[in-house]
């Protein structure tokens, strides 16, 4: 037990030290969700004294939700493919580690860029927007940062899995910004044309976003239990797709042929 | 007879090819295997299937008495591959203590610190190493958790004569503390002195294998090399029957009538710098054996 836990602790270091000591990733993962934050949640709302709580309270679950989609899209994405190519995971792969710690340590790692991101957004919503709220809303906020990570994880991994390392970091951000704009997370889905607002119901960040909601008092008319069994199922079937893939990354065609016999 | 690895009628193939046809083998414990072949002769294919990584498409193959690629197996087995790069920004030390961390009984930080000769660069960022140091620390990752068999994919790639030397006495020295160690390589030459058997793979196949010595005895012929500027298809030319190589300003020709291509090449005016004759090396009974074989 000792181990497993030594093991997986060495390795979420590892992957989150990888990921600390790339500028390139991690300002683009934190800064920007608290910066678009700060801007269309705090400044932009100041001039509408009678709203601005609400609104920046609104926008602060949907850039908590945004600011989760990166790093667990990306560090799936992006940096499984970039290790499956270099071979670093298969040198993972050959030891005796099992694949599993290795998908956890990932979690792990984009879970804690969550908290941060959640953390810092919470913090410049409660002193720059006057947004307060209670401890079990904020702890209700914060599991379901953690857990909302999960489908983005799978459907990372997913692309991860399947693209080569160019190719996954522009097909992810394909996915992840548009995902983003159709689940309202950047403007209210009820500005946006009617047939563009239909596909935020096969987005997770849309459920996700209106789960959030929920908890503070600002769902959006559907029960809550509707949106998580909505994530669950997508969950499912990103599990699949992950599965279906990283079974087909190992994959051969049976064929037959002659004998030889050597002995040494 | 205790094997380390035991094949038995395997084959594998990819959607398209048949990569792996039908090898039946045994390797014993303690000895040193190179495993030789052109280009998409089934080296890496049969590395991978023995390292659990690829599953036969038919056939039975046992790692030290075990199905390969099981965590129980997977701790007694290192492998030294050829990976494009291993993460830039990650400091040598901890690499050292991930890779310690996956094995039941490792070496010390210290011995697998040592053993890749990184001492003064345990804080050194993975993307500063040189190439020949990468392949050091990979060297050592691959023994950290003090294998029975380990796998060695062109090991000395990068690195200096001085290190190659230290290298290869390093593995002569796991053979003698009774690990087992297979060579994929196309440097013949480095291998020669250190391998105890050869297995000469062509399309899929074992075509040929035995101790180096078996294999040049096989060819019955000497090679004859000197130093020329003429190019190797000018002498090709003069000597349409016989293997020849160029390699740097140093030709080489594959002959059992080595008196004969003297006094043709005499005959044609071409300078013999340094001219010598000896036995065949295992890189021409290679190329021989593969020629042979596909004629």
């Amino acid at each position: 037990m000792k181990s497993v836990v030594h093991t997986l602790f060495l390795e979420t270091k590892l992957d989150l030290l990888s990921a600390l000591r790339t500028p390139g990733f991690v300002v683009p993962a934190v800064a920007f969700p608290v910066l678009l934050y700060l801007f269309f949640g705090i400044f932009m709302v100041q001039d509408k004294p009678q709203s601005s709580v609400e609104i920046s309270t609104y926008t602060m679950i949907n850039y908590m939700v945004f600011g989760l989609m990166a790093p667990s899209l990306f560090n799936f994405g992006a940096h499984v493919a970039q290790e499956r190519e270099s071979g670093w995971l298969e040198l993972k792969l050959l030891s005796p580690m099992p694949t599993v710690y290795y998908l956890f340590a990932k979690s792990l790692s984009a879970v804690a860029f969550t908290v941060v991101i959640s953390v810092l957004l919470f913090v410049f919503a409660w002193l720059l927007g006057g947004v307060q709220l209670d401890l079990l809303q904020l702890t209700a906020l914060l599991v379901l940062a953690v857990v909302g990570t999960v489908p983005f994880c799978l459907l990372g991994l997913t692309l991860g899995l399947k693209f080569t390392a160019k190719a996954a970091s522009a097909i992810t951000n394909l996915v992840f910004l548009p995902m983003a704009m159709l689940s309202g997370l950047w403007l209210p889905i009820f500005l946006m044309p009617e047939f563009l607002q239909q596909f935020a119901w096969l987005l997770p960040s849309y459920h996700l976003s209106q789960l959030g909601l929920a908890c503070v008092g600002l769902g959006q008319g559907y029960s809550g239990y509707f949106h998580f069994f909505a994530l669950l199922l997508m969950c499912l079937v990103f599990l699949m797709l992950a599965a279906f893939q990283y079974k087909k990354v190992g994959s051969h065609e049976k064929k037959a042929s002659s004998l030889k016999k050597i002995c040494i | 007879m205790n094997w380390a690895v035991n094949l038995e009628q395997v084959s594998f193939s990819y959607t398209n090819s048949e990569a792996i046809r039908n090898i039946t083998c045994q390797l014993a414990s303690g000895n040193i295997y190179s495993i030789i072949g052109e280009n998409g002769a089934g080296k890496t294919t049969l590395v991978k299937l023995l390292l659990g990584r690829l599953n036969p498409t038919s056939g039975h193959i046992s790692v030290l008495g075990h199905q390969p690629g099981t965590s129980e197996i997977k701790n007694q087995v290192g492998a030294m591959l050829q990976v494009g790069s291993l993460p830039s920004n990650i400091r040598v030390i901890e690499f050292i203590q991930l890779f310690r961390s996956y094995y039941h009984t490792p070496m010390s930080w210290q011995g697998a610190l040592q053993l890749a000769e990184l001492e003064s660069q345990k804080s050194t960022f993975f993307g500063e190493l040189s190439g020949g140091e990468k392949q050091r620390l990979l060297f050592s990752l691959a023994l950290i958790g003090q294998p029975k068999l380990v796998f060695l994919d062109e090991p000395t790639l990068g690195m200096d004569v001085h290190m190659r030397r230290r290298l290869w006495a390093r593995i002569i020295q796991l053979k003698q503390q009774g690990t087992t160690v297979i060579l994929t390589t196309h440097n013949l030459h480095e291998v020669e002195s250190v391998t105890d058997q050869v297995l000469i793979l062509r399309a899929g196949e074992v075509v040929t294998h035995g101790t180096p010595s078996q294999l040049k005895a096989k060819q019955q012929r000497s090679e004859l090399r000197f130093v020329s500027e003429f190019s190797e298809a000018t002498i090709r030319a003069l000597l349409p029957m016989f293997a020849v190589h160029k390699a740097g300003n140093q030709i080489y020709i594959a002959t059992d009538d080595a008196a004969n291509v003297i006094s043709i090449l005499h005959h044609h005016n071409v300078p013999m710098q340094g001219l010598s004759v000896s036995p065949l090396s295992l890189t021409q009974a290679f190329i021989d054996i593969t020629k042979g074989e596909l004629s």
